[in-house]
């Protein structure tokens, strides 16, 4: 079946009736997945949005639980998330992101309910790319940017309209809300696109961990600021921090997004910080989303969408780090031994 | 979408502690107290495992990470060192007062492996609470066991933990040899002033069919790691508990990893050999 693009506007307003639609839409210069409203522009032309749509499933602040005191009896209240939601084109980058989320949030003994309860409540719809940006390189980590994995509904440009089809059960029953905006319709020849950045991701973990002692990384942190952009962009990043807001004998306790590369991220009580230099910090960071993370579930916690290459203030570069070290180890840099890595103090 | 196996015993939010009460405070050292906490319809609020952790909090200042001191039929114990402001408040608080808790995390002390083995001990300051349980557990299982030594060192006499189990009871217990070192003499100390180390070094311990438990701070552990390796004892045999900022407990916010170990899952109880595997960093 085809969506004409001509009504893309329709279905969005008859799906709003029923749920919160976040669509891709220019907010301030910067795109974002932003829930639709009656007149709102949608941004389905441009490949990646600025922000990923991380935020609609783990929000960069929720709160956890309420609680009040009255003397010395404590009561807590449970949040509960209940709203329906559609995510509205999303790049396959991304729905790989979501993949690795429901491993890190519903899988490995605990599950985290306010996620799941999300999780639940969201239909993905997700759109093929027809225009990769310069920092796009999802096919470096076998990425297909025309089939979004684990979406409910994928869409292909036709380009006067969008060939729809059900991925899951669940996309199948979602459909049956849209045929009045529908026609029929045949999928065209996906069109070859083609990549500024192709990487050899396949030596990438074995690399890192060779040259985990390698001075690389301390050249490379000499210039990160430990700002947090490129984790609070990154659409897999899942560390959270957990705090309370305390008024009076009532609060609430919430996480926040949190970044590795902040100086305080491992900081113990008593100011002990086993990672107390940038360098080690940024290593950290790095060894996470290329190896660390497939040793625990087997997959790159990268999805190679550049959103981080595209906005470090320092110009730190994941798809350089990745050639870099694959390089050094052509060079056969891992022989040197651990070239005496002198850290700078930050 | 993934199928979800649901093996955690908790139905509800694993992030929401329940509301508990502390029934008892000890005073162990001027910095440091234990707190016996229970639910508040006076039942355990969970049970644990030798080695398991446990978020002890006070709801309006937030909640750490401790490893479980000792439990008994109806309580479980937290012993705390004031070292933060979290830690702080906890000093605070008085019999009757209510407390966030929530857990157990991690995995344990392999009691069942050691058995028939000897046990040796070592603990320097608030390094102690950790090691009790599965001391504790060794005592209760005596004749699963064979010769046990501790040894346990503090900056002073004064800093040293669980003064009554150290000095009175367990020096009576069966084939049980308590040895204790201060770093720092003082009037009211007869004993040896010597760092935890030389001093395990210097007791000549048999160390035949040994399991060694060793915790505390950074630099007893790097240094006992080497007395231990000195002595002849193979990193297969030495256990320790590994200490990481934690935030959620049950390995989603990432705060606690060892290179792709968290501590809050897959710990925080290793070998010495798997310690050696990480990635420092
Ligand atoms: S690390 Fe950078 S390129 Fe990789 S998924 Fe995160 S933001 Fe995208
Ligand atoms: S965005 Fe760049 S400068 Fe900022 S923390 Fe990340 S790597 Fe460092
Ligand atoms: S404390 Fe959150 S992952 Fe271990």
């Amino acid at each position: 079946m085809i969506l004409k693009k001509e009504r893309l506007n329709d279905l969005l307003e008859a799906l709003a009736s029923k749920a919160t639609v976040y669509v891709p839409r220019e907010l301030d210069g910067q795109t974002r997945f932003a829930p639709f409203a009656k007149g709102s522009a949608v941004e389905l032309g441009k490949a990646k949005t600025v922000f990923s749509p991380k935020e609609t499933l783990f929000p960069q602040t929720e709160t956890l639980y309420t609680y009040a005191q009255l003397g010395e009896d404590i009561t807590l209240c449970e949040t509960v998330n209940t709203t329906n939601q559609v995510l509205f084109g999303v790049r396959s980058c991304d729905t790989y992101s979501i993949e690795r989320l429901d491993e890190v949030f519903l899988t490995r003994t605990f599950i985290d309910t306010l996620y799941l309860e999300r999780r639940n409540n969201t239909l993905i719809v997700a759109l093929g790319c027809t225009e990769p940006d310069r920092s796009c390189f999802c096919t470096s980590f076998g990425i297909d940017p025309a089939a979004g994995t684990g979406a409910d509904i994928q869409l292909t440009d036709t380009g006067d309209g969008y060939f729809v089809e059900a991925l899951t059960g669940r996309g199948t029953e979602a459909l049956q809300a849209w045929s009045p905006f529908l026609t029929e319709g045949q999928k065209t020849a996906a069109r070859e696109l083609t990549f500024s950045l192709a990487l050899d991701t396949s030596n990438v973990k074995d690399s890192l961990e060779q040259l985990f002692e390698h001075a690389y990384w301390n050249d490379l942190s000499m210039k990160c600021l430990g700002c947090g952009t490129c984790a609070f962009v990154c659409p897999t990043c899942h560390c959270f921090d957990m705090s309370q807001n305390n008024k009076g004998n009532t609060g609430y306790r919430f996480r926040t997004w949190d970044s590795c590369t902040f100086s305080d991220y491992s900081m113990m009580a008593g100011f002990h910080n086993p990672r107390p230099t940038k360098m080690r910090r940024l290593r950290n960071r790095f060894m996470h989303k290329l190896s660390f993370f497939s040793d625990r579930y087997g997959s790159s916690l990268c999805c190679g969408c550049g959103r981080c290459i595209e906005l470090c203030p320092a110009g730190i570069d994941i798809s350089r780090v990745i050639e870099d070290t694959s390089s050094l180890m052509g060079a056969g840099a891992e022989q040197q031994g651990s070239t005496a890595v002198k850290e700078v103090a930050s | 979408m993934i199928a979800i196996s649901h093996d955690c015993s908790c139905e509800t939010n694993p992030l929401i502690p329940q509301v508990c009460k502390v029934i008892a405070v000890t005073q162990e050292t001027s910095d440091v107290k234990s707190f016996r906490v229970q639910t508040l319809d006076g039942r355990i609020p969970f049970s644990f495992v030798p080695g398991q952790l446990g978020m002890f909090g006070v709801v309006n200042h937030g909640e750490c990470m401790f490893c479980v001191s000792m439990g008994g039929e109806d309580w479980i114990e937290f012993t705390v060192k004031k070292v933060g402001t979290v830690t702080e408040r906890i000093h605070q608080l008085h019999p009757g007062a209510q407390v966030t808790v929530r857990g157990p995390y991690g995995n344990f002390w392999p009691a069942d492996a050691c058995k028939g083995r000897n046990m040796i001990f070592i603990a320097g300051g608030i390094g102690l609470p950790p090691v009790r349980t599965f001391l504790l557990h060794t005592l209760a299982n005596r004749s699963d066991y064979g010769r046990i030594d501790l040894v346990y060192s503090a900056s002073t006499k004064k800093d040293l933990v669980f003064k009554e189990q150290l000095f009175d009871l367990w020096p009576n217990e069966p084939n049980m040899h308590v040895h204790v070192s201060v770093y720092r003499a003082s009037d009211d100390w007869d004993g040896p002033v010597e760092f935890t180390a030389p001093y395990l070094e210097s007791l000549g311990l048999d160390i035949t069919n040994t399991t060694a438990v060793l915790c505390g701070g950074p630099s007893l552990y790097r240094t006992c790691s080497k007395a231990l390796a000195n002595m002849g004892v193979s990193d297969n045999d030495i256990l320790t508990t590994l200490e990481m900022r934690m935030k959620c407990g049950i390995g989603k916010c990432g705060r606690c990893n060892v290179g792709s170990k968290y501590i809050c899952l897959d710990g925080p109880v290793f070998t010495q050999a798997e310690v050696n595997a990480m990635l420092k960093d």
